[in-house]
């Protein structure tokens, strides 16, 4: 019975598959870095004791509070210089009527009220980010 | 204006309870242990609601109450657009700083650049820029409410205004140096609920007036306020000339960017603890704030629709009584019985306001004293706990004692001029430092020093030589004219100056000799940093920091 091949049977170790990787290419790897070479000024460790490229604050990933910190400052900047500059109204008829900075206004508020709502919902896995770091 | 009230016995009763209310919770929220930093950052038991409300509370100043009400009554659209900047300010600030400044165990702002940059020039810079911040902010502060508390007591006369500011001043510096920054939390808080119920009232007795419709009441104002249409669209404030729409603009990016960062302000967020919390602050302080916005513009317009502009510009031409004035006109009894329940309580609830703004504005100040400059640089590691608590409450009696005399000073003052410096150098100096320091990992001691001194020197120059100091009516030399800078608000000259000088100062600033790693000083503040939070710098950290006062980082 122990001779048929499917009798399930016991190892004393677990049976390791390893697929052997084909050698790659040296062109894929790329050249190898010269131990003695000195690393250029633009590169310094962060705080893993990785290199990396330093980059200027501007081409860096903004977080997304600082966006929308611009967003809402831009609107509202905008609508006081449309508010000032423009001064006209739009009609609506029947004695109403808004001027386009009182639109903008509007559209400010609606990005306050917007930001502040994904800051709430965004907080918690913030905090898990931070507590992890 | 003063010498149309009389006395009233409500309002010495009233008045006596709210100051009994609140000095017996600064009383049982002070703390009894010798620590400072139970001292300067003991709100970390406050959940997110009260430090949403206690942040909420430094921010609305009785400045922001009545001057807003007053340009909104006055100017109609251009007072809509300042409240709207006032929102908008504190949302910018906890969205940006909110993170780097909370929960890491700093007490002042100077701790927070002297963690980067270089100890001895951040914390002598952060010293001179907080007190040129806040010390025209408290004298302004003392002047309105000693003006409020002698019309609340009706009795006339600049000597009992004089008293009156002693007095809040005194109360000032108690609560300050009895409570310490738990202590004034918690008269934030209350301020913060009696500002709401207050206006919440105020705003319903006006709707009320107008049939609970809010279209009559922006249209009565637009009646009564001799513009006609054109007074719900900017340009009343100051003119429709080009100089005037720059200074619309300048005023708005002024509170836009400035009106939050104020040390007070930045001290709250020190004790919040984690993302979330700040967070929940954050919507906590920013739905107050915007509350009282919306509120704030009801009570304007209905000072116009139901007083109207003659009057109120009669009162006071830069419209800071339009509160009041209001008030006793929605009391029917006020005139006849001098006893109006509606004005003692929103009078009391104008003077807590101030009195609680004027005492964290005195705990900012004091601390920045005691903590960076006697503790940190004139006397560093020699200054036991017990003692720099103690230096920390004369630091309070001392600020005291300058704003009051400052106050009685500039009585007669126009309080805009002032209003205006605290901010447009708070987001000309203060603002770079802070977000560069904080944001910019290139940024040099040299950057701070031309951004901090640079924009407060140049906030000072084009202040002084604005319209505001001389050649006009309401200047503080209405009889000279040496006037040469065209706005009143130089702001949207200083504020990019000022960035532009934090940045040209970093990349272009010289490279001073690198400090010798030490082991006094920095040193015992990098421990007490670690132990509260995640901040450690080691001495090869204080190597970086000396490199990157040289110009920039390696």
């Amino acid at each position: 019975m122990s001779d048929h091949a499917w009798v399930q049977t016991t190892h004393p170790h677990p049976v390791r598959t390893a697929e052997v990787m084909p050698p790659r290419p040296p062109e894929a790897t790329g050249p190898r870095p010269d131990p003695g070479t000195v690393p250029s000024p633009g590169f310094r460790p962060d705080h893993r004791g990785e290199r990396r490229a330093r980059r200027s604050p501007w081409r860096r990933p903004w977080p997304w509070t600082a966006r929308a910190a611009c967003a809402a400052l831009a609107c509202h900047l905008a609508a006081v210089v449309v508010n000032c500059t423009a001064g006209g109204g739009i009609d609506i008829g029947a004695g109403g009527g808004f001027t386009v900075g009182s639109l903008l206004v509007g559209a400010d508020a609606v990005v306050l009220v917007t930001v502040l709502v994904r800051a709430e919902r965004r907080a918690p896995a913030e905090d898990t980010r931070e507590r992890e770091r | 204006m003063s010498g149309d009230f009389e006395p009233r016995t409500l309002s010495f009763v009233l008045f006596a309870c709210f100051i009994a209310v609140s000095f017996l919770l600064c009383i049982l929220a002070a703390t009894d242990s010798d620590d400072p930093s139970e001292f300067y950052i003991g709100t970390g038991s406050l959940g997110p609601m009260q430090n949403g409300l206690a942040i909420a509370g430094d921010y609305i100043s009785a400045a922001t109450v009545l001057s807003t009400t007053g340009t909104i009554a006055i100017a109609g659209f251009d007072g809509v657009l300042i409240t709207m900047s006032t929102v908008v300010s504190i949302l910018l600030f906890m969205l940006v700083m909110a993170g780097p400044l909370c929960g890491r165990g700093r007490y002042t702002l100077g701790d927070v650049l002297a963690e980067r940059l270089s100890e001895r020039p951040a914390r002598i810079g952060t010293a001179v820029l907080v007190l040129a911040v806040t010390m025209p902010l408290l004298t302004v502060q003392l002047n309105g409410a000693g003006d409020m508390m002698s019309l609340l007591i009706g009795i006339p006369g600049s000597a009992s205004v004089t008293g009156c500011t002693l007095f809040i001043g005194s109360l000032m510096v108690c609560y300050a140096a009895l409570g310490g920054m738990k202590g004034t939390g918690f008269i934030q808080i209350l301020k913060t609920v009696i500002l709401l119920g207050a206006f919440i009232l105020l705003a319903v007795l006006v709707v009320k007036r107008f049939d609970w419709n809010p279209a009559s009441l922006f249209g009565a104002a637009a009646d009564k306020s001799g513009y006609g249409d054109a007074f719900w669209e900017s340009g009343r404030q100051f003119g429709d000339s080009v100089t005037g729409k720059l200074e619309v603009i300048s005023i708005q990016l002024t509170l836009a960017v400035g009106a939050a960062c104020l040390p007070h302000i930045t001290m709250r967020l020190h004790p919040i603890r984690g993302a979330r919390a700040a967070r929940s602050a954050t919507t906590w302080a920013v739905g107050a704030v915007a509350v009282l916005g919306g509120l704030i513009v009801i009570v304007g317009a209905g000072a116009t629709a139901i007083v109207g502009t003659p009057a109120l510009r009669a009162a006071d031409p830069t419209g800071t009584n339009s509160l009041l004035l209001l008030t006793r006109a929605l009391d029917p009894e006020a005139e006849s019985a001098h006893r109006s329940l509606l004005f003692t309580l929103v009078a009391c609830a104008v003077v807590i306001t101030t009195l609680a703004a004027v005492a964290g504005l005195t705990l900012a100040a004091a601390a920045s004293l005691a903590h960076d400059v006697l503790a940190k640089v004139l006397l560093p590691e020699r200054l036991s706990p017990v003692r720099e608590l103690a230096a920390a409450r004369a630091a309070i009696v001392g600020v005291g004692v300058v704003a009051v005399a400052l106050a009685m000073v500039t009585q007669a003052w126009n309080r805009q001029i002032l209003i205006s410096f605290t901010f447009t150098a708070a987001a000309s100096a203060l603002l770079p430092v802070l977000l560069y320091g904080t944001l910019w990992r290139g940024f040099t001691v040299t950057g701070m020093r031309w951004a901090m001194y640079g924009g407060l020197g140049l906030t000072f120059l084009t202040i002084v030589f604005s319209p505001a100091v001389s050649g006009g009516a309401l200047a503080v030399f209405p009889d000279r004219d040496f006037h040469w800078f065209p706005l009143r608000n130089p702001g949207l000259i200083t504020i990019p100056a000022g960035f532009l000088l934090g940045w040209a100062g970093s990349r272009l600033g010289g490279r001073p000799s690198p400090e010798p790693p030490s082991l006094s000083g920095a040193q015992g503040e990098d421990a007490k940093i670690s132990r509260h939070g995640r901040t450690d710098r080691s001495a090869t950290g204080r190597v970086r920091t000396a490199r990157r006062e040289g110009g920039g980082l390696a």
